[in-house]
């Protein structure tokens, strides 16, 4: 038998329209007026400030929750069995072995690798001090205006294709962490190409995107960390993407945690929300 | 029975599911946490949400992420019913939170609050009637004000 339908009182209402009446998307002119009237009748003044912020904070909380490697495993299973991986790999290996140059280069890069991870294993182990941390908003606002300014000499890879970059990061050697795939970020944007950006602490995948009729720019930069790492800020939502916002002088960013172990920051001179939303095209959650 | 229909599958196939679907996998577990309470059984049940969808891996190649999305909750949601397990404590700090609420509210204040559906897409997910939902989500928020997190 279906519930008997019993209208909310002001209290249920209050509650139930606190997320449209902070965010100021589509409410009806009526319903605003009840909860306006609701608000000061009920003394819930600052309630609606009080609740973006405890929303924020619960986003952040579910954060924590993410599948680790072995479950998600468990679900590629699903399609694709060892066998069937162990061929895609294999034809992987085969493409990369093709080219003598990139053997070559994998053994140097293995090498390399090597005595880094040796010689950083020394310095931890005889050094208790802790490495300095990336400042990574400060870094990406200054290397937003830098490719902005100079894209020639700073995009180490220029293409007009988003695959072939994805395919770059990919076989990018020693980032320190799995790139996500990106996908096109619709009509209106092409892209010039990405880069890797070597600081000491951090690898950082950099991606130019020029407006297709505005000229304007924007980026994306993932690297490896967490987004508590970054200042306290104004947290969003689009799509279940969790997102806080800052602003230099100029420019919009948004950050959010673009997988368990990689932050991804856009920048660009688009409003938040609507950087949030390039973001979740572009990376997805 | 589920890795042998599987290899039916080709690599294009292989390669949408890790791709498209497989990045909603830690919404579905967000989702499948408020629904059971644990991170142990919502791991299992994002598992049987993607192994129930995967015979139909075809129909969704040219489908809308958001469409696939709204499906996947869908079927998490009718997973959880049919198997009706919650956990009966976490370590996890939204634990307390959730736990004195009852299902349908932890469910609305994580879809609407946390993932960001709209009341209406959370109606089609639950079946619910907007008043029904929205009375619910405005219980859920009640106690999200008054709850001190750690």
């Amino acid at each position: 038998m279906p519930a008997k339908q019993v209208a909310l009182n002001d209290e249920e209402f209050f509650y139930a329209h606190l997320a449209d009446y902070l965010d100021d998307e589509g409410m009806a002119p009526d319903r605003r007026q009840r909860f306006e009237e609701i608000t000061k009748r009920l003394k819930l003044e600052g309630v609606a400030t009080d609740y973006g912020i405890r929303r924020g904070r619960l986003q952040i909380e579910a954060q924590r929750l993410f599948l680790d490697d072995k479950h998600l495993q468990d679900i590629h299973d699903l399609v694709e069995d060892d066998a069937a991986r162990a061929k895609h790999e294999a034809e992987d290996i085969e493409e990369v072995g093709k080219s003598e140059l990139m053997g070559n280069a994998f053994r140097f890069v293995i090498l390399l690798v090597l005595a880094a991870a040796c010689i950083y294993g020394g310095v931890r182990f005889f050094s208790s001090e802790k490495k300095a941390p990336f400042k990574a908003l400060d870094s990406l606002i200054y290397e937003a205006i830098v490719l902005t300014e100079d894209p020639q000499d700073r995009l180490d890879f220029p293409t007009e294709k988003l695959a072939e970059l994805n395919d770059y990061f990919k076989r990018y050697p020693d980032l320190g962490f799995k790139p996500k795939l990106m996908q096109e970020p619709g009509t209106s944007w092409e892209v010039n190409g990405g880069t890797v950006i070597d600081y000491e602490v951090a690898k950082v995948l950099a991606v130019q995107f020029t407006g297709k009729n505005t000229g304007e720019k924007l980026y994306i930069f993932l690297y490896e960390g967490s987004l508590e790492q970054l200042p306290a800020s104004t947290p969003g939502n689009f799509q279940g993407l969790v997102y806080q916002t800052y602003a230099s002088d100029k420019l919009n960013i948004v950050a959010w945690q673009a997988s368990s172990e990689m932050v991804g920051m856009m920048i660009g001179y688009r409003g938040a929300k609507e950087l949030a939303e390039l973001a979740f095209r572009i990376v997805g959650l | 029975m589920a890795r042998d229909a599987a290899r039916k599958y080709d690599a294009g196939a292989a390669a949408f599911f890790v791709e498209n679907l497989c990045q909603d996998a830690d919404t579905l577990l967000r989702f499948g946490f408020a629904l059971t309470l644990s991170e142990e059984i919502a791991g299992r049940l994002v598992y049987k949400t993607f192994e129930s969808i995967v015979p139909n891996i075809p129909e969704f190649v040219d489908k809308d992420p958001a469409y696939l999305r709204l499906l996947l909750m869908r079927r998490t949601w009718e997973l959880h019913h049919e198997a009706n397990q919650e956990g009966q404590g976490s370590v996890h700090g939204l634990f307390p939170l959730l736990k004195p609420l009852d299902l349908e509210t932890r469910a609305v204040l994580f879809m609407v609050d946390v993932i960001g559906l709209t009341v209406e897409e959370a109606c089609g997910i639950t079946k619910m009637n907007d008043d029904e939902l929205r009375r619910h989500l405005a219980h859920g928020r009640k106690r999200l004000l008054g709850f001190r997190f750690e």
